[in-house]
């Protein structure tokens, strides 16, 4: 309402955030618990003697720095970059309320880029007692990023008292601050283990005894099933801490995962199912038959890895809804607080980036802009979540009734607000809408062409 | 519509969490930071692509650069494998090849730092002018977006330029890609930096089209802007290259001096022609601006002055000294960025003054950040120290990411 609203016809924008977000968190819990996973191995291999551990210990570390200093830093930058074309609001909120957060991670991420330089390009230099604890530096860091950025995530789905009082603490340690920093903590020694056994399956130089050239399949075994073992034990902390979590959620949301919203309840379904697999996966072949595991096996968990993180962080998303921040701010960006004032004098006139100021013979246009500002921030017209398909055989009063109640039919939406004209005219447009074929154009388009020939006729005056 | 409609997103309720200077302080400073590594990764790809040119082995004739500075023997330090010569002079490498190498090493490290280091300005910028940042990117949305993209592919290209051979096409195809990529992102950059300054077309932009594919382009002085940066990137670039064969060890002798002067050459070059670049921007600058700097405000003025006398004097004086020349370039860059943000205020002026925001400090959270900064500031220097001061890698240890 305060913002534009950028249209992204057929993705969405919510799509586009999924996509970096999802991405991002695969690689971005990996530069944490694969911090932990290489100084833990590096000193197990010197406390040992174990040389050939050694040699992949450092094969390991570079596969590590190419994905997570390049791709989780600028897929990191790149989730920032998207919430902030989607949900300014949201993010301006999270940026004033939290700003010495996010600059305290600021110096926790400034010193885990230095120090995975500096092991990386230390395995030769430094000494073993120094690298080591660069290595433990390095983990520290990515650990207490992880740390700052779950408080602020896990405040938009559970506020807590912030609502009341505003304070950074109150929102930071917020009722399921803990529950997810275990959560997170346990996905990240899993990831470690999921993605050492992707290099461990591949043969590379590491793999090749120094002293005869031929490969050392012992140690391949060895480290496949140590790296299972990562991966089990961090699997085996996560019913715990997910039903923990689940418990410190809202009411409402708990209620979205199982059957208030068949999507929602049939990704939670698949989120917990998917990880079985993996746990199974992993417990009979990696872990019980190393010699049986290759790079087929590892990306096939890698894929079903993936496939976790997707669904999960998606329906972490989800059961937020109506809200972007839980009971302070909707999905579109309107706040709980300016609910009565918007419907008071009607959201053509409170909000800021519209032409169309109220209803009167352009009703098209009215209420392609009452869409614009109060749904397309989740629904495209044809595409992802598109209403189109939605609204197909619903007559005008119908969809009428529904825009009346749309929070309590639909309790994943936030309420239409606006004015009674508002809300008609929204309604006979989206039924234009829906009885038009798909990837028609809108009932009207005649306010974007009236608006650019307004553009032409005054040239903007430098 | 109804004539020219100005719309300005309302402050955020939430407040700012520390007074305005302290805000205006830290932007201006951590950008500072940015510029630097910002400017290596820009003018650096450039320079790498030039001596790789001069040393390339991809073309028929098979020469490498001028006869005058060919055939020194050496082996390379680290980084790629010197291949046997199929000439009787033995493995050897050309100054420009010392010089790609120098470069090619530095080039992964300045990104990493270009991005970590201008995260804390976009944090700042957010904050003090959320209202006009978040409406010309959504706006620009699709380029901006592609900011990321590029920037991924870009840092690929660099580890790419890090783990190749001077001289060889793979090296110098890198060089190309990197260059076209991270001007394109300062090209995008410059683009919204500038928009968002321009409230007056945001209203009219976003009512012709919400599809967010507008740019800033149509702006005269978007352009000039953008020119200043990239020729400021290659100065700085230069300073940088000819403090390498100083910092790191290892270097052939002859080398060494001639990388040295390579650097304090373009660093010179580079900022003459960084001067007319500036002449042309400054009268492309918008009336209101020019009119503050051409005298209007004394302390704006006088800012202007001395960014350009101690960018002179820095050009003066490199020959003698590359350390006061540094400093003075330094004072320079600090000086420019502190430009930078007055013209940000004078355009915004009478739209928007961030000192009207509200303030809620939060003087606690700050105190630990603060204290937290000197604690993570303290813990780098102690693991470069460590890493500058160990024993350099074993020869023949191939160290690059292959």
């Amino acid at each position: 309402m305060n913002f534009p609203v950028w249209d992204v016809p057929l993705l969405g924008g919510s799509l586009l955030i999924a996509v970096i977000a999802i991405l991002h968190v695969f690689v971005a819990h990996f530069a944490v618990g694969g911090g932990l996973f290489l100084v833990w191995t590096e000193a197990r291999a010197y406390r040992t003697g174990d040389e050939p551990l050694l040699r992949y210990v450092r094969a390991h570390s570079r596969f590590f720095v190419l994905l997570v200093l390049v791709f989780g830093a600028v897929s990191g930058v790149g989730i920032w970059w998207i919430i902030a074309l989607v949900s300014p609001s949201a993010t301006s909120t999270l940026i004033h309320s939290f700003v010495w957060a996010w600059a305290i991670e600021w110096v926790f991420f400034f010193v885990e880029i230095a120090a995975a330089f500096v092991y990386y390009y230390g395995w030769e230099r430094l000494d073993r007692r120094t690298h080591l604890a660069v290595g433990w530096i390095y983990f520290a860091a990515a650990w207490l990023s992880l740390f700052v950025i779950n408080g602020i995530l896990t405040f938009m789905l559970t506020p807590g008292r912030w609502l009341m009082s505003h304070t950074l603490a109150d929102g930071f340690f917020n009722p399921t601050m803990i529950p997810s920093l275990v959560i997170r903590t346990a996905v990240a020694i899993a990831l470690a283990g999921l993605y050492a056994l992707l290099t461990a399956s591949r043969r590379g130089a590491w793999w090749r005894a120094p002293e005869t050239g031929g490969g050392d399949e012992a140690l391949r075994r060895r480290v496949t099933r140590y790296a299972a073992g990562w991966l089990l034990v961090g699997a085996g902390v996560l019913p715990f801490a997910g039903a923990w979590y689940v418990s410190r959620i809202p009411d409402a949301a708990r209620l979205l995962t199982v059957g208030g919203a068949p999507a929602v309840t049939i990704f939670a379904a698949l989120s917990v199912m998917l990880s079985l697999l993996i746990v199974l996966i992993t417990w009979f072949g990696p872990y019980r038959r190393p010699e049986l595991a290759n790079v087929l096996v590892a990306s096939v968990l890698v894929v079903l890895g993936l496939g976790v993180t997707g669904v999960t962080e998606w329906v972490r998303e989800a059961v937020r809804k109506p809200y972007v921040i839980y009971s302070y701010m909707y999905s579109n960006g309107i706040l709980e607080a300016d609910r009565a004032v918007v419907a008071d004098r009607g959201i053509l006139q409170t909000a800021k980036w519209v032409d169309v100021r109220a209803v009167a013979g352009n009703r098209a246009e009215a209420a392609a802009e009452v869409f614009r500002v109060e749904c397309r921030s989740c629904h495209t017209i044809d595409g992802y979540n598109a209403v189109r398909p939605l609204l197909k055989g619903w007559s005008e009063p119908y969809i009428d009734y529904q825009l009346q109640r749309l929070n309590e039919l639909k309790g994943y939406m936030p309420p239409f607000v606006g004015t009674d004209a508002e809300r008609r005219a929204l309604a006979i447009w989206l039924a234009e809408v829906g009885r038009r074929p798909a990837l028609s154009a809108p009932p009207s388009q005649a306010g974007a062409v009236a608006a650019q020939t307004a553009l032409r006729d005054e040239e903007v005056v430098r | 519509m109804n004539g020219l409609r100005i719309i300005l997103a309302d402050p955020d309720p939430t407040g700012l969490p520390a007074a305005v200077w302290l805000l205006k302080l830290l932007l201006v400073f951590t950008f500072v930071l940015h510029l630097f590594f910002m400017n290596v990764v820009l003018g650096g790809g450039p320079v790498w692509l030039w001596a790789n040119w001069r040393a390339r082995r991809f073309a028929k004739s098979g020469v490498r650069g001028p006869q005058s500075e060919v055939m020194r023997g050496r082996t390379s330090d680290a980084g790629y494998r010197v291949e046997p010569s199929t000439s009787d002079l033995g493995p050897r490498t050309s100054d420009h090849e010392v010089l790609a190498h120098a470069i090619g090493r530095v080039l992964p490290v300045a990104t990493a730092f270009a991005i970590t280091t201008g995260v804390a300005p976009l944090l700042f910028t957010q904050l003090l002018y959320g209202q006009l940042f978040y409406t010309s990117s959504v706006l620009m949305a699709w380029p901006w977006l592609a900011v990321v993209g590029l920037l991924l592919a870009g840092y690929y290209a660099n580890y790419g330029i890090f783990a190749s051979r001077p001289g060889t096409l793979r090296a110098f195809s890198l060089g190309a890609l990197s260059v076209l990529l991270f001007a394109a992102i300062g090209f995008l950059f410059t683009n919204n930096m500038t928009l968002m300054l321009r409230p007056e077309l945001h209203a009219p932009l976003y009512l012709a089209s919400d599809a967010g594919l507008h740019t800033n382009m149509a702006d005269a002085w978007m352009w000039p802007r953008f020119a200043h940066m990239l020729v400021g990137s290659l100065a700085v670039t230069g300073l940088v290259v000819a403090w390498i064969p100083r910092i790191r060890r290892g270097f052939d002798p002859d080398s060494a001096g001639w990388v040295g002067r390579f650097g304090v050459r373009l660093f010179m070059a580079a900022t003459l022609v960084e001067f007319l670049v500036g002449v042309a921007f400054f009268f492309a600058l918008p009336r209101p601006v020019k009119d503050v700097f051409l005298g209007g405000r004394t302390p704006d003025a006088l800012l202007v002055a001395a960014g350009a006398a101690f960018a002179l004097a820095a050009v003066a004086i490199v020959r003698r000294s590359l350390l006061v020349g540094s400093c003075a370039t330094i004072v320079a860059l600090a000086d420019m960025a502190v430009v930078r943000h007055r013209v940000r205020a004078v355009l915004l002026e009478p739209y928007f003054q961030p000192d009207s925001l509200p303030v809620v400090p939060q003087a606690a959270v700050f105190v630990l950040f603060a204290l937290l900064l000197v604690a993570g500031l303290a813990i780098v220097t102690w693991m470069i120290w460590k890493f500058v001061t160990a024993a350099p890698a074993r020869a023949e240890e191939p160290v690059a990411p292959v």
